[in-house]
């Protein structure tokens, strides 16, 4: 089976959601009608680890974005000397391709 | 691509799955019938889905250009069918690999449990079971209609992903709230926070989207596609049984 990191990481996050989707419903208890505590809290839960993660990511990725631009700006030809043809097609992946900017 | 509970509804009713009287109850005919139409739309783009924009039947060679001109931007590449274990142990070492393993997560476990949960709030009206159902709809309208804004808006917009992702998430935190404070006696307020949960899946839309564009190697995009889809059918196979909604 060919598979490289982005397929890698649609299957294994898949897995998961897979695996999260099954328990969802489990934290509705129906001793706990009509309010389901446990189970709203778990949805609110969800969605402020949701809000922290994408938050984590987006400041990591716009660092990580900033620090390629400053190292490229100082290699000659500055960011607009940049070669892209030369990394575009060469299947390489984000971290090793200085050329790529991560989007957030 | 999401076999919700109220595009299943919508299409339940007005194709008169909900109607049929067989040996099976009727809600595991609905769950037969969009199954099956899913496998087939699954088979559909195995075979007129292009690989690549390089071996696209329908484009001119200018569009084939452009298109490849795209890739050359954003330096994700075309496919390559050669298994590289480097590029596997990278993937293991990336922190960004973890944080989408917690997101698939944390974006479903609300999923599994709100549409279940938004079928109850509407059985408490005590309407008949096609209006319940119909009653879904606008559900759907208000998740399609928040989708196509949130693409929109992210086409316009350059690098504000996380931001739109922040900010429709917004109503279905305050959705949620309502529905663990307002009081049970109130149904509409109810309805309405539980439709306030709607433009969560054009979050999730976006989160997927992170994904692909931030992870460069080469995919075959039909076996992505055909796993994703699997992983999706899969996972909305939920235990109908739970929360006492269907019967044994």
């Amino acid at each position: 089976m060919y598979v490289a990191r982005p397929a890698l990481a649609f299957i294994l996050n898949e897995m998961f959601a897979d695996l999260s989707q099954i328990s969802g419903p489990f934290f509705y208890l129906t001793s706990q009608a009509p309010y389901y505590e446990l189970g709203i809290w778990s949805m609110i839960v969800s969605h402020l680890l949701e809000v922290c993660i994408i938050s984590t990511f987006w400041i990591l990725m716009s660092r990580e974005n900033k620090r390629r631009d400053k190292i490229q700006s100082e290699m000659e030809g500055g960011l607009r000397g940049r070669d892209l043809d030369s990394t575009a097609f060469a299947d390489m992946t984000d971290r090793e391709n200085l050329n790529f900017r991560y989007i957030y | 691509m999401f076999p919700d509970a109220r595009i299943d509804g919508y299409m339940t009713d007005c194709s008169g799955i909900g109607s049929i009287k067989g040996s099976l109850p009727s809600w595991k005919y609905e769950f037969l019938i969009i199954g099956a139409l899913c496998c087939i739309w699954g088979i559909v783009m195995f075979i007129f889905l292009p690989d690549s924009p390089v071996t696209a039947k329908g484009l001119t060679r200018d569009e084939k250009r452009m298109a490849v001109q795209r890739l050359r931007e954003n330096q994700t590449g075309v496919e390559n069918k050669h298994l590289k274990w480097h590029q596997v142990r990278e993937a293991f070492l990336d922190v960004k690999l973890y944080l989408f393993f917690l997101l698939g997560v944390v974006c479903n476990v609300p999923n599994g449990g709100i549409s279940n949960f938004g079928t109850l709030i509407i059985q408490g009206f005590g309407f008949s079971t096609l209006v319940t159902t119909l009653m879904q709809v606008p559900y759907g309208i208000i998740i399609a209609i928040s989708i196509l804004i949130c693409v929109y808006l992210n086409n316009r917009f350059v690098n504000k992903r996380c931001l739109f992702i922040l900010l429709f998430l917004v109503p279905n935190i305050a959705g949620a709230f309502g529905l663990r404070f307002v009081p049970a006696d109130r149904q509409i307020g109810r309805l309405m926070c539980y439709y306030l949960t709607g433009p969560y899946n054009a979050a999730f839309v976006l989160v997927l989207s992170l994904q692909t564009a931030n992870t460069a190697g080469h995919t075959k995009k039909v076996v992505t596609n055909a796993v994703l889809f699997l992983g999706y059918c899969a996972g909305n196979v939920r235990r109908p049984t739970s929360v006492g909604l269907y019967p044994q």
